[in-house]
């Protein structure tokens, strides 16, 4: 009788679950070839994955279809999203046959982008490509993986014998702030009720909009920036404090440390809390209703 | 329209330097942009084997000898300035460009002339990096009887409230601040159609060119009437610095240089009377593709590829041909290599140093045309295979707008001379010529288009729930997204709203055309049967325009050239033939 109902059970979680979507070949070449041909692309968030794994087969098919190097170019950036080592092996082969030195440093970064830290082994020797471009790509493929020794080790050993001096200029450009996380906060200059001031930090703020995990350790505590508004510029303490982590949505507090005489910059309203991560600081910013930067702080990355 | 993308960038310059207090780099960050240094081209006539441009159908005689062209710049010094959300109050300038005879100066003359005024702004000693955007909120004529003409004629609501609504990381156009129909309306459609010409793409040049617009032409809506021509009378421009600095402005100033570009055209615009000519400056950009063009299949090939240029132009609306061409190179020792393979975010500084490298006679004179090897996006491996500087480019070198950039990495080789194996000289028939190739010359007039001043016809948008949004023509037709936001042939195709002349849908039209019958667009069905057909010269479907967003459609049968259409509506016509760079 048991087991009857571990099969019925079983029967309606079949019936009632919803089929998993499958896309046809001709949808998936369709939608592909919609984004493909456009004189100035911009694929929509998601594309690649919204067409599945049933993608995988249909990009190499087309991608063998054609000579025309500009759609393998498409192409290649759906392959990368595959980390298989059938496609690694796929994008490899294409990069040892192409003459296309354009192709062949696009090649390279899917590579890199599809197996990771496991490519070093076969891009490396490519750091020595007669072409700047694709020692620039595959340089600026590997720069990411910062906590592997022996890659970056490699690329000082690169950065001391590159004769092309753009390919330096270009590979040492620090990256743009990438915003990894924004949320809106209340700011109440009269804190409530059951918030307190600590160590001479007058609180301001509590937000509760969820966080991702991996940012948390890297928001809270102190933040030692600058107060920012139309008539000067003053130097100020933030610690953003996690109230509680066990709530939903968790709850964060934004304290100020500051003279008396710039809590009243501080009015009641929206502001907007930015966080920017680059390889070398964090940075947070908070903007007012107007859009104007309010206060600005960054930490170095251990 | 937003402009997320242009607060956020400079939000990530502010928060670039790392290494010091916050306090001393606001400090340095704030300091004034260095200016783009010029690249050093090589005239391809000083060059031994250098191409030769010999592109059948172009030449001096094409030119109307009716057109002259003249300049003159005015600069304002101490200008206060806006940021993009703050309200305009009196922060405009005025600019008195002077005083000039409808005859005299533009040509007309009757019925007879073409004239037009071509206004290209730049703000200078900006005090920030970055910089600020000379919009223009007011063209405008007085007559002797002081009758004011008004080209412009935006709304209140700019200056109480400011031209963006920016919250929580974005910015959204006021809707308070717009072009009105009152008075006497205005020459933009609508408010996009006016604000692309003052925030460029790239660096911060606005153009602005009159007339833009003709009321009398049967069907040619959101055009204010009597703005067709140029009155005689005196003329005054204004402008506001829009800075897009984040922090405030307010005690701030740069200095405004208008520089304005008078055509005189004393011949009517065609069909009524001829169209005239282009001259180019085709910059060979990277050692492959200048070593390609020094070779004969190289040079074959682009003489071929500007043939099929100037056919576009001359036969599928405009009758307007390519002039003079001028090849240059970019060598690699002056950065060419580095530009070949450029991100597409960086077009900007390759137009500017680019253009730089011409010679000052050819400002204003020949459109920059780079040839480069790749136009990449940083962070995916797909490419672009065109960009135009800015929709209306500057007929001033120098900015960051000047010029236009195809890519050729789409031949197997990247370069020209990998195409059209059956042809061995610039005789070569058109159907022998490979489908890729000839794609490549409908991106180059594409690209040609918007830097004349032509938008797509309808554009694709992120979303379903997202407004569609279209040219300010009313003879190219409109097409609606289908389900998922793409656009497509069979977007348009389908498109049951009506198209142009308010009589027959794309589908009547082609089925007209091709005899009848279930006919519409497709690739293959499942069992690999061709559905395409082809209605080039139907001016219904929209993929049938020159200045439609995709690539277009070709299949070889029976060995010629079945393929979607590249033609040029009347009114895109008369829109690229007030242009000064038309003569």
């Amino acid at each position: 009788m048991q087991i009857m109902k571990l099969i019925l059970i079983a029967l309606l979680l079949v019936s009632t679950s919803p089929a998993r979507a499958q896309k046809s070949e001709g949808d998936i070449r369709a939608a592909i070839e919609n984004e493909m041909n456009q004189r100035h692309p911009s694929l929509p968030a998601g594309f690649w994955e919204s067409l599945g794994s049933d993608a995988l087969p249909v990009l190499k098919k087309m991608y063998s279809e054609t000579s025309n190097p500009n759609i393998k170019g498409f192409l290649i950036d759906g392959l990368s999203r595959f980390g298989d080592s059938d496609t690694g092996t796929f994008l490899e082969s294409e990069v040892k046959s192409t003459q296309n030195d354009v192709l062949k440093k696009k090649l390279l970064g899917a590579v890199i982008q599809s197996q990771g830290e496991n490519a070093f082994d076969f891009v490396e020797p490519y750091l020595q490509d007669e072409s700047p471009h694709v020692r620039l790509a595959v340089a600026s493929g590997l720069k990411s993986f910062e906590k592997n020794s022996s890659i970056q080790r490699r690329l000082v050993e690169f950065k001391s014998n590159e004769k092309t001096p753009w390919v330096l200029t270009d590979l040492n450009k620090v990256d743009p702030g990438v915003e990894l996380q924004k949320t809106r906060i209340k700011i109440n200059a009269n804190p409530g009720k059951g918030q307190s001031e600590s160590e001479g930090l007058k609180s301001i703020a509590e937000v509760s909009k969820p966080l991702a995990p991996l940012l948390e350790k890297d928001w809270a505590g102190i933040w030692r920036g600058t107060q920012i508004s139309d008539k000067k510029i003053s130097l100020v303490e933030a610690n953003l404090i996690l109230i509680d982590s066990g709530s939903t949505p968790k709850k964060w507090r934004v304290e100020f440390k500051m003279p008396k005489k710039l809590k009243q910059e501080w009015k009641t309203g929206e502001f907007t809390l930015n966080y920017f991560q680059t390889n070398r600081a964090h940075w947070i910013e908070i903007r007012n209703s107007k859009m104007d930067v309010v206060f600005l702080a960054q930490r170095k990355v251990n | 329209m937003k402009i997320v993308a242009r607060i956020l960038s400079y939000s990530a310059i502010v928060l670039i330097f790392t290494a010091c207090s916050v306090v001393d780099k606001l400090a340095a960050v704030d300091a004034a942009s260095t200016p783009i240094p010029p690249a050093k081209l090589y005239l391809g006539t000083d060059v031994a084997g250098a191409w030769s441009p010999n592109v059948s159908g172009s030449g001096t005689s094409n030119l109307k000898n009716s057109v002259t062209t003249t300049t003159q710049t005015f600069t304002k010094t101490g200008v206060g300035m806006v940021r993009f959300q703050d309200p305009w109050g009196s922060k405009e300038v005025l600019v008195d460009l002077g005083s000039f005879d409808a005859a005299t100066d533009f040509g007309y003359n009757g019925a007879n002339g073409n004239g037009s005024m071509t206004l290209t702004a730049d703000t200078l000693s900006y005090p920030y990096s970055g910089g600020a955007y000379p919009v223009l909120t007011s063209f405008y004529s007085v007559a002797a009887n002081s009758t004011v003409t008004e080209f412009v004629n935006i709304t209140a609501g700019c200056v109480t409230g400011g031209m963006w609504v920016c919250a929580g990381g974005s910015c959204d156009a006021n809707s308070a601040c717009t072009v009105t129909t009152s008075g006497s309306g205005s020459a933009f459609a609508n408010r996009d159609d006016w604000d692309q010409h003052q925030t460029p793409p790239y660096g911060y040049t606005s153009v602005n060119s009159f007339p833009r617009c003709d009321a009398t032409v049967s069907g040619w809506t959101n055009c204010g009437a009597g703005l067709n021509k140029l009155p005689s009378g005196h003329y005054y421009a204004k402008y506001v610095l829009m800075s897009d600095r984040s922090i405030g402005v307010s005690t701030a100033s740069a200095n405004l240089q208008v520089k304005l570009a008078i055509k005189k055209d004393t011949v009517a615009r065609s069909p009524a009377g001829t169209s005239g000519a282009i001259n180019l400056n085709v910059v060979l950009v990277g050692s492959k593709n200048i070593n390609d063009s020094h070779t004969s299949k190289g040079a074959v090939n682009l003489n071929l590829l500007f043939k099929e240029v100037n056919r576009i132009f001359k036969n599928e609306g405009t009758n307007i041909s390519i002039g003079t061409i001028k090849a240059y190179e970019w060598r690699d020792v002056d950065g060419g290599d580095y530009y070949s393979q450029i991100d597409y975010s960086y077009l900007g500084e390759l137009f500017a140093a680019g253009s730089q490298g011409v010679p000052a006679a050819d400002e204003g004179n020949y459109i920059n045309i780079f040839m480069v090897s790749d136009i990449q996006i940083t962070g995916v491996s797909y490419s672009i295979l065109g960009l135009s500087g800015a929709i209306l480019g500057p007929p001033v070198n120098g900015t960051q707008s000047s010029g236009l950039a195809f890519s050729t990495n789409i031949t197997s080789s990247g370069v020209l001379s990998g195409f059209n194996p059956n042809c061995s000289n610039v005789s070569c028939a058109r159907d022998s010529q490979d489908g890729d190739f000839l794609e490549m010359g409908a991106t180059v007039a594409h690209e040609l288009g918007h830097y004349l001043g032509l938008n797509h016809p309808s554009e694709k948008v992120a979303s379903l729930t997202e407004t569609q949004r279209h040219d300010q023509l009313s003879d190219t037709p409109t097409c609606a997204p289908r389900a998922g936001p793409n656009l497509d042939q069979k977007s348009c195709y389908m498109d049951t709203a009506l198209q142009v002349g308010g009589s027959t849908t794309c589908a009547t039209a082609c089925d007209a055309a091709i005899g009848g019958g279930n006919h519409y667009y497709s690739n293959t069905t499942s069992t690999g049967t061709k559905l395409s057909y082809y209605c080039k010269a139907t001016t219904e479907c929209q993929f049938n325009h020159v200045m439609w967003y995709t690539t277009k459609k070709r299949e070889l049968v029976s060995s010629v050239w079945q393929e979607d259409g590249n033609l040029i509506s009347p009114q895109s016509s008369a829109i690229v033939q007030w242009n000064s760079f038309v003569r």
